[in-house]
């Protein structure tokens, strides 16, 4: 993304139209769950809702700070596991739950702050990766408080009141859609505020050279710590709401090392350090990974009549194909890093502006 | 009073001395010449002075003041700021952006820090250039936008480390305006060259460092006099 | 001592394969600067490689690494020509990413052709172990006697009554002159003492009881230098217990009382022996004969516990649940019934004491598979240092890790010495999946925790230093199963994790911090 345009319009506020359009997404966005009722939609939405929100939390730490942590799972599941352990076992509701569970996470970040930022470079990454097994083999280890490898199962949750009148129960997915909205548009409106703030700036002098942005007054060890606790918080956050929603978590869906990449990935394959990044990372990886799942595509291959559902290749397909998603994260990661290390909005402009030169 | 006074400094690195017993002034207002063969320590020394490495032994005084452990960002905050040999431009921001970074040092508002900002590029004649990358700037720009960048921090002192290093004889000389008006501007330079003809034009003074000693101090006339110093030089040749 | 010499044998062991996977990732590291994370998935590679040459072909784990390292360094050389090759001098977190996305492939393709089952590679050997260091448990002439000793107490056992107890006497004298030798030996002093209290089994009286006290004596040295021996705790109970049956009235209630303390702790080591359970249960029996009322009942409540207990050990032993299904309801039975079918159990009940068996068992258990794996591992190090030191290949390839431009413009063909370094760790990588296989499960997510390891392996060891690998695969094997036995096996993940930090943060150099390869 070359940026030949003058100062005033770099920091002008958004057109006309673009505001209009923004509007006219969030209306529609508010309204969605009224026209479309149908659960496994509304499952979809809630789907992307989390993964913008995971995405966009590692954007503030990895893509505009530069710290590429592999290790954003210790704040995903910090904040899940207080959030169920507090509901679970001392009947805390968890829209309480999850404010405990920022406060633990930030103590976390904190220490592995401490740790992580006097490295750089590959060293950071490994030690990130590093304290996140910690946390995650504690988790297991730590039987009498976080229920060990069996993880832990909610019953019910807590109807949410204000005084008397019950503003949901949460028996349906939609408190769930609304909830997983208001979030990412919160972590979203975090990131925009960041980045038009000195915050911002001093984040991305960071990430472009640590030794410059030192020389300039910049406290790198200060600033790191903000872009992580910020991060950490959202991340935590994210973690929290995915356990309310599916009710179950145990160490590796919530901890595991799966998760920290999954998180980079979202940032990756959208473009990192840009805010529609992590939204475009989750409308591709989360569709991309249900489709898989629900053997849509499987049925698509058949359809086309190119494989027939009862040949062995067909067999095969139907079997696997579900749990093929991970394999082709691995396929979407190695296209990213090679072809578009902007990531796909990028790798888009970068062709229209091709485009534009050719007509031109 | 000195603005500057680097006591006795010396740095090792393992068993090797990078600085050995440095010590000089610097007044209010000064351009010093630091000089010296490859490897004379010039780079080591402005690293002592601004905070990146602790000096093994003795002291550096800026405005009265002991910058004994403290950081390169306290050390900028406190009015001293260096530029780098090899430059570094914070190359997916603007040039706009870059020269920000340094005036938000002063100022918490990104209006005012863009009002800095343009000024500073305009003083170092990058007026045309400032929603470029940095990244995609050439070589003299990004010289340019490395002083400006530093001009934004609002500094007392400077330390230039090259910056005419790589630059054609036109680059070169619109650099040593550069510094002159920065001297008008009643800024204190300090300048590592290898120009000698630069260098004899622009400083009041020149400390001469040879394998990490101070070899001489003089006016430039002084300098040049000085046998010791061209027997280092045509030695290290 | 040797739990301690156990665990240090079987982690240098581990440390082996541990030091090959370090230095495929070094050398890798070395040469394009890259952090390969499909390292660990490459080693899986070689574990099912290996799998299929022995399940297909019948070709021993061992033997199949000759088809295994020039297979998995063709991988190496075309990942590397493939993939690595595009980004090298790129963003470092770019470069992960690749070789993390590599990983997933590798990995995920392999759950699609064997699913995510485990698999297991059993040869012959697989779970065959032999003994090491017997000479510096045993030394030669403390053996002889001891053996003498074990030798004449079999015969003690066999022979009538008669020849019994000389038999037996003499068999304490050549453990009494053993003990001169060596005194601190648990085994002697454990076999004396047995051979002193089945003596006074068939004594009685004053006679009886100071052999007793005397076989005690010899338990009370033996405990503390067996490192909680479930043989001295249970032989010790055993003859208190004996003692206990001589004497009559308070004396009696001590010994027992002092008999149940040595048979919990025997409990602790082995909880599911039958013998110490029916020898418990009796001498609870024998303890409530002394007491009446509520003390003797619950006595006979608790001897009744171990004896179900002792019954439901056999059960799950003889591997049919359903032939004592009974007993989970019968505890409520009354005292009655419990005495009668205690004293059924344990009328005529003579424990037998348990010898501290020969010399073969003396010494160090080493796993064969491992121990084998070991020796190939270190013949492969040497191979590769010889290679790195003296061929011209190799010298090329360390020129290129010290400065890549110099060796450039030495005429040297860097681009050939990165797909050589990549496939050489591949090949690294995989040989130590082959050497394992026999003794691991496989399974396709198996690499990420040998990647990490690896990571680990390298760092400690500085990166890019093959000698520092080599150190650090071993202090990570040795640290792994020292903190298995002195902490507890799921927290040694995490110490090892810890230790890695440390080294990060005070010593981020490595051991090897200068010197490459």
């Amino acid at each position: 993304m070359k940026r030949l345009l003058d100062p005033e319009t770099t920091t002008g506020g958004a057109s006309p139209a673009g505001v209009l359009i923004a509007i006219t997404l969030l209306v529609f966005l508010f309204l969605f769950p009224r026209m479309v009722s149908d659960p496994y939609t509304l499952h979809i939405m809630i789907l992307l809702f989390l993964s913008t929100i995971m995405g966009q939390s590692w954007n503030i730490l990895g893509g505009y700070t530069g710290q590429y942590s592999v290790g954003h799972a210790a704040y995903f599941g910090t904040g899940a596991y207080v959030t169920m352990m507090l509901m679970q076992y001392r009947q805390v509701p968890p829209w309480y739950g999850m404010w405990a569970g920022m406060a633990v996470v930030v103590a976390v970040a904190l220490i592995i702050g401490s740790i992580c930022f006097r490295l750089r470079g590959p060293y950071f990454v490994l030690a990130s990766i590093a304290v996140a097994e910690i946390i995650r083999l504690s988790a297991i280890n730590l039987k009498e408080i976080t229920n060990g490898a069996e993880g832990i199962l909610i019953t019910e949750i807590p109807p949410f009141k204000l005084g008397e009148t019950v503003i949901t129960d949460f028996l349906t997915k939609v408190p769930f859609y609304y909830i997983g909205l208001v979030l990412a548009l919160l972590t979203i409106v975090i990131t925009w505020l960041v980045q038009r703030s000195k915050l911002g700036y001093y984040f991305q002098a960071i990430r472009e050279d640590q030794d410059a942005a030192h020389s300039l007054g910049i406290n790198l060890t200060f600033y790191k710590n903000i872009a992580l606790i910020i991060s950490a918080m959202l991340t935590s956050l994210a973690g929290s709401f995915y356990a309310v929603y599916v009710g179950f978590i145990d160490p590796p869906t919530v901890l595991g090392l799966d998760i920290s990449v999954e998180i980079v990935l979202i940032c990756i394959i959208g473009g990192i350090g840009t805010i529609y990044g992590p939204v475009i990372g989750a409308l591709v990886l989360v569709p991309l990974s249900e489709a898989l799942r629900s053997n849509l595509i499987a049925s698509a291959i058949f359809k086309t009549g190119i494989v027939s559902e009862e040949s062995g290749i067909g067999n095969f397909l139907k079997e696997n194909l579900a749990h093929a998603h991970t394999l082709i994260y691995g396929i979407l990661v190695v296209v990213v890093i090679l072809f578009m290390p902007d990531g796909v909005l990028g790798f888009f402009k970068a062709l229209t502006a091709k485009k534009h030169k050719e007509a031109a | 009073m000195a603005i500057l006074e680097i006591k006795h400094v010396s740095k090792f690195f393992g068993g090797l001395a990078a600085n050995s017993d440095v010590s000089f002034e610097m007044e209010q207002g000064m351009v010093m010449g630091l000089i010296g063969p490859n490897g004379a320590g010039k780079t080591t020394l402005f690293n002592c002075i601004t905070g990146y490495y602790p000096p093994s032994k003795g002291d550096v005084v800026f405005d009265g003041r002991s910058m004994h452990g403290l950081l390169p960002d306290k050390v900028c905050k406190l009015g001293m700021v260096r530029t780098w040999q090899k430059v570094r431009p914070l190359a997916k921001m603007s040039v706009v952006d870059n020269v920000m970074v340094g005036a938000l040092c002063r100022t918490g508002s990104l209006k005012k820090a863009r009002d800095m900002a343009m000024e500073q590029i305009k003083v170092v004649g990058l007026g045309q250039r400032s929603g470029f990358l940095a990244g995609g700037l050439p070589i003299g720009e990004r010289k340019k936008l490395e002083v400006a960048r530093v001009l934004a921090t609002q500094p007392k002192m400077l330390l230039l480390d090259e910056v005419m290093g790589g630059l054609n004889p036109a680059e070169s000389e619109e650099i040593i305006h550069l510094i002159l008006t920065i001297k008008n501007l009643g800024i204190t330079q300090m300048v590592i060259e290898h120009d000698m003809k630069a260098i004899m034009r622009i400083s009041d003074r020149i400390v001469v460092l040879n394998s990490g000693e101070k070899l001489a101090e003089g006016t430039p006339q002084e300098i040049v006099g000085n046998p010791n110093v061209v027997a280092a030089y045509l030695g290290s040749e | 001592m040797t739990i301690f010499l156990q665990s240090l044998i079987s982690g240098i062991l581990i440390g082996g394969v541990y030091a090959l996977i370090g230095i495929g990732l070094t050398i890798i590291y070395g040469i394009m600067r890259v952090i390969n994370f499909a390292h660990g998935d490459l080693l899986m590679i070689g574990m099912y490689l290996t799998y299929e040459l022995f399940t297909l072909l019948k070709i021993d784990p061992f033997v199949s690494i000759i088809i295994t390292i020039p297979l998995m360094f063709l991988l190496g050389w075309v990942l590397q020509k493939v993939f690595i090759n595009r980004v090298i001098g790129a963003l470092p977190q770019n470069q992960i990413l690749l070789t993390i996305g590599l990983g997933l492939i590798l990995s995920n393709t392999m759950m699609l052709i064997y699913t995510s089952d485990y698999k297991i590679l059993t040869t012959p050997y697989s779970s065959s172990s032999f003994k090491v260091l017997r000479s510096i448990v045993n030394p030669d002439k403390y053996e002889n006697f001891y053996d003498k000793g074990n030798t004449l107490y079999d015969k003690a056992l066999a022979a009538g009554s008669g020849e019994k107890a000389a038999l037996l006497e003499k068999a304490g004298s050549k453990y009494a002159e053993a003990l001169t030798v060596k005194p601190d030996q648990f085994r002697g002093l454990n076999n004396w003492g047995v051979s002193l209290a089945t003596l006074a089994r068939l004594r009685s009286g004053n006679t009886a009881n100071l052999l007793y006290r005397q076989a005690d004596e010899k338990f009370s040295q033996a405990a503390p230098l067996g490192d909680d021996d479930f043989e001295i705790a249970y032989n010790w109970g055993t003859a208190l217990a004996g003692q206990a049956a001589t004497n009559t009235g308070p004396e009696a209630d001590a010994l027992f009382a002092k008999a149940y303390e040595k048979f919990k702790a025997a409990e602790e080591i082995r909880p599911d022996s039958v013998d110490l359970l029916n020898i418990w249960s009796a001498t609870l029996c024998g303890q409530a004969r002394l007491k009446t009322g509520a003390a003797a009942d619950k006595l006979y409540n608790d001897a009744y516990e171990k004896y179900t207990a002792a019954r439901q050990v056999q059960a799950a032993d003889n591997n049919d649940s359903d032939s004592d299904g009974g007993t989970a309801t019968a505890s409520r039975r009354s005292i009655a019934e419990i005495k009668t079918t205690l004293s059924q159990a344990y009328g005529n009940y003579s424990p037998q004491f348990r010898m501290k068996p020969d010399k073969r068992d003396a010494g160090i258990s080493v796993s064969t598979p491992l121990a084998i794996s070991f020796i190939i591992t270190m013949a492969l190090t040497i191979l590769l240092y010889w290679f790195l030191l003296k061929t011209d290949t190799g010298q090329a390839i360390r020129a290129t890790a010290q400065d890549r431009e110099a060796a450039q413009l030495m005429g040297i063909n860097v681009k050939r010495m990165e797909s050589i370094a990549f496939g050489l760790g591949s090949a690294l990588a995989g040989t130590a999946g082959a050497l394992i296989s026999p003794t691991y499960y496989i399974f396709p997510q198996i690499g990420s925790t040998f990647t990490l390891k690896a990571f680990i392996i390298t760092v400690l060891g500085g990166m890019g230093s093959v000698v520092g690998a080599t150190l650090g695969g071993i202090i990570i094997g040795v640290a792994e199963s020292m903190s298995a036995v002195y902490i507890s096996s799921g927290w040694k993940d995490v110490v090892v994790f810890v230790l890695f930090l440390l080294v990060l943060l005070f010593k981020p150099s490595g051991l090897m911090g200068k010197s490459r390869m």
